[in-house]
């Protein structure tokens, strides 16, 4: 009776009876419903079925499966699938290491005064490698780096032997890592620059005040100040390079040898080339066990900048 | 916060009085959205089952906007025969006006797999006809997706069309189980195309089936000449489906007849691993490493094709599709400066080619089984294939590898009868099993490791001796 007058009081009007009274209370329900129906049959089913698919061998030709237990996490252990993880990160590490240092180097750089001028051109530049799909940047980086035709090679070549930037299995990782560079720098630069602008300018004019040089500046104001977004900045970039396929698809197959072979071109054709979605599956959950470890501390992360706040 | 139970009654008796004048004016705003939200749901839902139920049928027939007549689909491999297969069509349709449109599906080769396999296990009933990959057709008709098309239309076929005129390879690779899963379309073989003009130049004796790698070899150091801008030759050693069929030609050849097979046909047991395995591969890398063009472990085959065309290389080891774009006038320069011949012989062995046929297969589910069986007659009769050769396209009748006016125009017509011969004799194709992409998935990964350097040839034959071993225990071929 409290609960009705409650309501009552909150809403104004006399709660409904009969057939409208379940058809009211299903409301906040109905509301829910055609979200919960997307996200329920776009993410969890699939991620259930996937759950459930690692532990059988299931040929998706046929249709048949067959339980075979932990089998295929067994298999991991052996195959392709180590070596991938470390290719992953042995590519994702530097990539996120030297993506970030750039970026928050041209983000200072593009506040200096001398450039302000040039700046939103500068930066209109710097920004275009991300609008760019990359397949488009993998198959136009794939011609430049041609050993022959590719513009590179014919401006290096004054009497100097070809570099064959791709077939070389020492080599292509090192040139996938500075094409994902050249993507991806101007993501980290836009974060910087917008976390530069928050900093008020007393900070700076009270520490030139009690005579710190530039890179204290840096080390003491700045640093510190852009220190959040430059967190989530690594994060984000933590969790992308990790899912990377489609430069490396278009451009080494994960060749030479497997030098190129990272974890979502092994699980893409583990499931879709030879439809062995068994161990596809198996290895999709390990590595959104390996991707949850960024995703936490993004979300730790944000949670405390929130509180902060 | 207080509240006073008295003050809320009275409240809600005015509200009654309020609440019914609403109930008689309509629904509530909160109704609406409530009811119109559990209606959207609804409708969201059976609008999905709705447009899953129909699509084949709405879509397949809204191509050309008719109705009432059959529309034919024609799943096809891009590559230069579609551009007079499209003109074949387009004059059957003339004469055919039951049918309203023959729409050519194109997929890449490097997705067609996939995409077959995707639509053909959901049922797609738009997908009528298929060409279909030699090594893909045991998996698609051991699932059943396929026609008998020698057996399942005898009440419609035409009784002129001659089955027997296609070559015995082309038969052994449409055949699972002792049915025609297909018709032999695009006799396709893995052969030697090399600048006739270069080896005359350079006072070289021109290959022939008989040449040994090792005369290979000896060509390789005087032809290939970075400094020019000419190399010694190409083949497919990017990592992918095809690098372990170039491999596989070197190690056919390297193995006396007729034990030439990588897995034993009876038991299963692999054999590569055996002496003409590492054999082969250390061949393989060492005239990657010395001759072959640069990075030639990430090129893919459209790529050195065009140099071959532009003059840069002096052999390709690959298919025969290609040498029609490679006289091919308009898109080429090296015009009437080649040869061509079955690639070489190992040491003990005998000159191998590789089976690559193109397959016509019929979707089992096709809403137009007749109409696509005759359409299927039409494209693979030797009147049509005719007017192919005479455009250096592929075909699948072994007639017209003996027609004067095909041999006058392209003469490659002769090499590619030898190479399907060498194929019979040499059973050189790949192993055939409905998983063969994920037992080919083994060779290859292992292959490109050697071709790298990761590994050793022999480390490489070892793990694909013992990777595909594991795996044909488990799908039941091999025992013990």
């Amino acid at each position: 009776m409290v609960d009705m007058v409650a309501q009552m009081a909150a809403t104004g009007r006399l709660p409904p009876k009969g057939w409208r009274a379940r058809w009211a209370s299903l409301g906040p329900w109905m509301f829910v419903a055609p979200a919960a129906l997307l996200i329920g049959s776009l993410t969890a089913y699939p991620l259930g079925f996937a759950a459930v698919m690692s532990f059988f061998d299931y040929d998706l030709v046929s249709g048949a499966s067959y339980f075979v237990g932990p089998e295929n996490y067994r298999a991991l252990l052996t195959g392709s699938f180590v070596h991938s993880v470390g290719v992953t990160l042995a590519f994702a590490i530097p990539c996120v290491l030297i993506e970030t240092i750039l970026g928050v180097a041209i983000a200072v750089l593009l506040l200096e005064p001398q450039l302000r001028r040039m700046r939103a051109l500068i930066m209109g530049i710097v920004l275009m490698p991300l609008l760019m799909a990359p397949v488009v940047s993998g198959v136009t980086f794939k011609l430049m780096l041609d050993p022959i035709f590719g513009v590179l090679n014919r401006l290096l070549s004054g009497g100097a032997p070809r570099i064959d930037f791709l077939g070389n299995a020492t080599l292509a990782p090192i040139t996938l890592m500075a094409i994902d560079v050249w993507t991806w720098t101007p993501f980290v630069v836009l974060l910087v620059t917008a976390a530069l602008l928050s900093i008020p300018e007393q900070l700076y004019e009270a520490g030139r005040i009690d005579g710190a040089e530039n890179f204290q500046l840096f080390r003491y104001i700045t640093l510190p100040m852009i220190r959040p977004v430059l967190l989530v900045a690594v994060l984000f970039r933590a969790i992308d390079i990790m899912k990377l396929a489609d430069i490396p698809y278009t451009v080494t197959q994960g060749g030479p040898g497997s030098s190129t072979d990272f974890l979502s071109l092994l699980i893409y054709r583990t499931s879709f080339k030879t439809f062995d979605i068994g161990s596809g599956a198996a290895m999709s959950a390990i590595f959104l066990i390996l991707l949850l470890v960024p995703v936490a501390v993004l979300y730790r992360v944000t949670q405390r900048q929130g509180r902060q706040n | 916060m207080k509240v006073s139970t008295k003050k809320l009654m009275r409240q809600a008796d005015g509200l009654a009085v309020e609440f019914s004048k609403a109930g008689k004016r309509g629904l509530s705003r909160r109704d609406v959205l409530t009811y119109g939200s559990w209606a959207a749901t609804l409708f969201g839902v059976a609008g999905t089952a709705f447009l899953d139920g129909i699509a084949n049928d709405t879509f397949a027939q809204s191509v050309t906007g008719k109705s009432g007549n059959a529309v034919l689909t024609y799943m096809y491999v891009s590559g230069p025969e579609q551009e007079y297969d499209r003109m074949f069509a387009a004059e059957y349709l003339k004469q055919h006006p039951e049918i309203d449109d023959i729409v050519f599906d194109v997929f890449s080769y490097d997705e067609g797999f996939q995409k077959q396999t995707l639509a053909l296990s959901r049922g797609d009933t738009t997908i009528d006809l298929m060409t279909i990959d030699e090594p893909w057709l045991p998996s698609h008709a051991n699932a059943g997706y396929l026609y008998n098309m020698r057996d399942e239309f005898t009440h419609i076929a035409d009784p002129n069309y001659d089955w027997d005129d296609f070559h015995p390879a082309g038969v052994g690779a449409t055949v699972w189980n002792n049915q025609q899963y297909g018709i032999p379309h695009w006799a396709n073989t893995l052969g030697l195309i090399y600048r006739k003009d270069l080896y005359e130049e350079a006072g070289l004796k021109l290959p022939t089936p008989e040449s040994k790698w090792s005369d290979f070899e000896a060509a390789l150091k005087v032809l290939h000449r970075p400094d020019r801008i000419q190399f010694g030759f190409a083949s497919v050693h990017q990592r992918g489906d095809l690098n372990t069929t170039d491999w596989m030609t070197y190690a056919h050849s390297w193995l006396p007849y007729p034990h030439n097979q990588f897995y034993d046909e009876s038991s299963w047991q692999p054999r590569m691993n055996e002496a003409f395995g590492p054999e082969s591969i250390e061949l393989y890398v060492n005239l990657l490493n010395n001759y072959a063009i640069p990075g030639s472990l990430g090129v893919d085959w459209d790529h050195f094709v065009a140099q071959y065309q532009q003059g840069q290389i002096a052999h390709l080891i690959f298919w025969s599709s290609y040498w029609g774009m490679i006289e091919d006038p308009r898109v080429s320069k090296v015009i009437a400066k080649n040869g061509w011949s079955t690639p070489y012989a190992g040491e003990h062995g005998f000159a191998a080619s590789h089976r690559g046929y193109w397959v016509l297969g019929m979707n089992k589910a096709s809403r137009h089984a007749e109409f696509a069986y005759k359409f299927a007659e039409h494209m693979t009769s030797k009147d049509t294939y005719k007017r192919s050769a005479l455009k250096g396209l592929l075909f699948g009748r072994k007639s017209l590898y003996s027609d004067p006016d095909v041999l006058a125009k392209f003469p490659y017509y002769g090499q590619q009868q030898q190479n399907l011969d060498a194929i019979v004799k040499q059973r050189a194709y790949r192993p055939r099993l409905p998983q063969f992409a994920k037992l080919n998935e083994v060779l290859n990964v292992n292959l490109a490791a050697a071709s790298a350097g990761e590994i050793t040839a022999k480390a490489a034959t070892d793990r694909m001796a013992s990777d595909s071993a594991r795996l044909l225990k488990r799908w039941g071929y091999l025992k013990g």
